[in-house]
């Protein structure tokens, strides 16, 4: 029989077709391997050891951030009900344009102290213009906390507003962002003047950095982006708001009050009084611990941790958590002392743990 | 006055001589710093691909291209007859006949050959050839259209007689056709001393086999599977080597998959992961050795398979609740090894010149299925076995 070499060759294509058609394939996904637990905590507390892993015994790793004065607190909690440690880090450098990233961060953290003083002293007296000045009331994130006399006792970033009495019954109010406790990378003075045809400038003074930028606004409009804002103003008030932004990435909001009518009731920028905070306490990066345990919680926020430290040895991304966060984990050694938050008991805490922190 | 090349040369001569160059290591850094990076990954299977693509276009081409006996009209063909005479000798004494006599036979139109069939003596029933060049008695024959089928009968009967030789119309006259089918077979079985041949194959086969894995739940279980293959079969004496490539779908009747993982994170997780695999289809190279004695042949060798999809359905549960469900038909699955070795003992019998069957033992050297969290028992070198049925192909 004669063989016909066409159909070797077509037995052949359709091999050859199989072969290329098996390339695209749908693929089952990798089995999942078994892992052991990531996030855990040996810890000494006192005379008692005791150990956290996130999946054992009904314990898991929580992972949050808490908004503590205005300021994020990145904290993740490992543990169960009865039992667990907490830690969270606070937010620095908030005057930066860059957000901020634990995972950058390349200083030292600290436990944050708890302030023995006042942080800031406000009163109508440190105005230029007390004389016109009847009252002040002051509104902290718009609670009215103070008249007159403003203290501030915790850091925190806080939006403070002083409605001012003048004499003759004009009220007048200004709001201002202060950083109290916390490091600002540039800080700077807003003045101004008006002469007699009511001419109006305004310029930056007692700036900390080199300043790359000014963004003026009159009345919440912007107005121009010259180094000082000059214009001829009516008899008003008008609020005028100077966006600095510095070369070193420092971006500050510094809003004054002018009068048009020249009756000095003006209300001069009060945020410079936020760089005396930071003399004796700063909580930029600082971290605060809390630990349960025998039904009694402990925090080093009470306890002296002058002497203290806390070692990052690695900071790697992880994942998301359940609601989209990320989270970063933190290999840590803690050496710290805790201070029971019911009552009076000191204890020294110790600690090696990979813990999980929420991130922005 | 210009300077001429022998001028030039001593220039540069003298003014290198004395100088010395340093090998600096920094430079050779350099330099090896900006070559191109080697990339390694899946390098095996690459060439894997690779040689089989290459071994397919090859053998695609050399049918499609490569074979100028396909065109009927103007072609040589080539005979092979037998030049001494067959009488009723025993088989040993046709075996040793000298069988290197060659007859070239052209078309018609050509008007040229150089050999030709000689009349037998139908007297005493011998088959007889003779060399003498029948140039003249070729040249004047017209041309007759069932000469094919008057040479075969003739040469199956023995009873040859004066016939004249036409056109050629066919082109693949072989002295194979004009040996009757009882004596080719005595020819395989003792005549083949000092032969190599290289012959095209085309085999399928298909049998039954044990399941790699045992699910404790559903009792034993139990592959079916077939295989088409091609490949070329190299003989010499009486061993042979054959090579090949071809495609093979085992169908499991049970082969369930069941995973438990467990996942730490934030928690814990388990994951079950039920996979129930149908089929699993495969690209398979055999390579074999065999002994061929009459019409029976052993053989044994080494069959490596690649999985290329496989037919599964599946279903994975998060914590007791159904995460993720599906059945694919075309999945890479990563719970079969990236490749099966199986070695193979067979027996294949000579139905005839071209056609055989056989059977053979296959048996799994690593267990296919890969993962080590598989829940039932594994089968130790799971056996497998298959009837074949292989058409040769003589590609002279």
């Amino acid at each position: 029989m004669i063989y016909s070499h066409k159909s070797i060759s077509i037995i052949i294509l359709v091999l050859t077709a199989t072969f290329l058609g098996a390339c695209k394939k749908e693929v089952i996904k990798d089995p999942v391997v078994n892992s052991s637990p990531i996030f855990t905590a040996d810890v000494t507390l006192g005379e008692e050891s005791f150990v956290l892993e996130a999946g054992l015994e009904d314990v898991f790793m929580e992972t949050f951030t808490v908004e503590h004065n205005g300021v994020n607190r990145f904290s993740g909690k490992l543990g169960k009900e009865d039992i667990y440690v907490e830690m969270g880090v606070y937010q620095g450098d908030m005057d930066m344009d860059e957000p901020f990233s634990l995972k950058n961060f390349q200083g030292a953290l600290h436990f944050v102290q708890e302030p023995t003083q006042p942080l800031v002293s406000l009163s109508k007296e440190d105005f230029p213009n007390t004389m016109s000045i009847a009252q002040i009331t002051w509104f902290v994130d718009g609670i009215q906390t103070a008249v007159n006399n403003l203290q501030i006792n915790e850091p925190g970033k806080y939006n403070v507003c002083a409605e001012v009495h003048f004499y003759g019954g004009d009220v007048s109010t200004l709001c201002n962002e202060l950083l109290v406790g916390y490091y600002t990378n540039a800080n700077c003075r807003v003045r101004h003047f008006i002469n007699t045809n009511n001419d109006l400038k305004v310029w930056i003074d007692e700036e900390s950095s080199e300043i790359e930028s000014i963004n003026w606004y009159l009345d919440g409009v912007k107005y121009s982006e010259n180094e000082t804002l000059e214009l001829e103003i009516d008899q008003n008030g008008h609020h005028v708001l100077a966006e600095i932004k510095f070369s070193n990435g420092s971006v500050r909001r510094k809003t004054i009050l002018v009068d048009g009518s020249q009756s000095g009731h003006f209300i001069d920028d009060f945020s410079y009084i936020e760089e005396a905070s930071t003399n004796n306490i700063r909580w930029d990066y600082g971290v605060l611990i809390t630990v349960k345990k025998n039904g009694k919680v402990y925090s080093t926020l009470g306890a002296e941790n002058t002497d203290s430290n806390i070692q990052i040895t690695e900071i790697k991304y992880f994942g998301q958590n359940d609601q989209g966060k990320h989270v970063y984990k933190c290999e840590a050694q803690v050496n710290a002392v805790v201070k029971e938050i019911a009552g009076s008991e000191t204890l020294p805490l110790s600690f090696t743990t990979k813990f999980g922190l929420e991130m922005n | 006055m210009s300077w001429t090349d022998k001028e030039l040369d001593e220039l540069f001569k003298e003014a290198a001589a004395g100088k010395s160059f340093e090998y600096n290591a920094a430079y050779f850094k350099d330099i090896e710093a900006q070559l191109p990076v080697k990339k390694t990954r899946r390098k095996g299977l690459i060439w894997l691909w690779g040689s089989m693509g290459t071994f397919l276009v090859a053998l695609t081409v050399f049918f499609l291209v490569g074979n100028p006996a396909s065109d009927h009209s103007n072609s040589v063909a080539q005979t092979t007859v037998i030049n001494e005479s067959l009488t009723g000798q025993s088989a040993d004494t046709f075996s040793k006949a000298n069988t290197t006599g060659q007859s070239e036979l052209r078309s018609n139109d050509q008007n040229v050959s150089t050999s030709s069939v000689s009349s037998p003596d139908s007297k005493n029933g011998t088959l007889s050839f003779e060399e003498e060049p029948l140039e003249k008695k070729v040249q004047h024959f017209e041309p007759e259209a069932s000469f094919e089928k008057e040479v075969k009968d003739l040469a199956i009967n023995s009873e040859i007689t004066n016939q004249t030789i036409g056109s050629l119309s066919f082109n693949r006259l072989q002295s194979s056709d004009l040996i009757a089918p009882e004596i080719q077979s005595t020819q395989n079985s003792l005549g083949s001393f000092n032969q190599k041949s290289a012959k095209l194959f085309l085999e399928f086969a298909g049998g039954i086999g044990q399941s790699p894995i045992n699910s404790t739940e559903l009792g034993s279980a139990k592959t079916i599977n077939w295989n088409f293959s091609a490949g070329y079969n190299f003989t010499k004496n009486r061993f042979g080597l054959s090579a090949g490539a071809g495609v093979s779908q085992t169908h499991f009747n049970n082969l369930y998959i069941k995973e438990r993982s467990t996942i730490y994170g934030f928690g814990v997780n388990t994951f079950d992961n039920h996979y129930q695999f149908t089929s699993v289809f495969k690209l398979d190279l055999p390579l074999n050795v065999s002994y061929k004695f009459g019409s029976h042949e052993l053989s044994a060798g080494w069959n490596t398979s690649i999985p290329l999809f496989t037919e599964v359905s599946y279903i994975e549960l998060k914590d007791g609740i159904e995460n993720e469900s599906g059945k694919s038909f075309s999945a890479t699955s990563p719970y079969f090894r990236k490749i099966f070795l199986e070695p193979n003992i067979g027996y294949r019998f000579s139905l005839d010149r071209n056609w055989s069957i056989g059977a053979n033992i296959k048996a799994q050297l690593i267990n296919p299925i890969g993962s080590e969290r598989v829940k039932g028992s594994r089968s130790n070198l799971p056996l497998s076995g298959q009837i074949t049925l292989r058409r040769t192909i003589d590609l002279k």
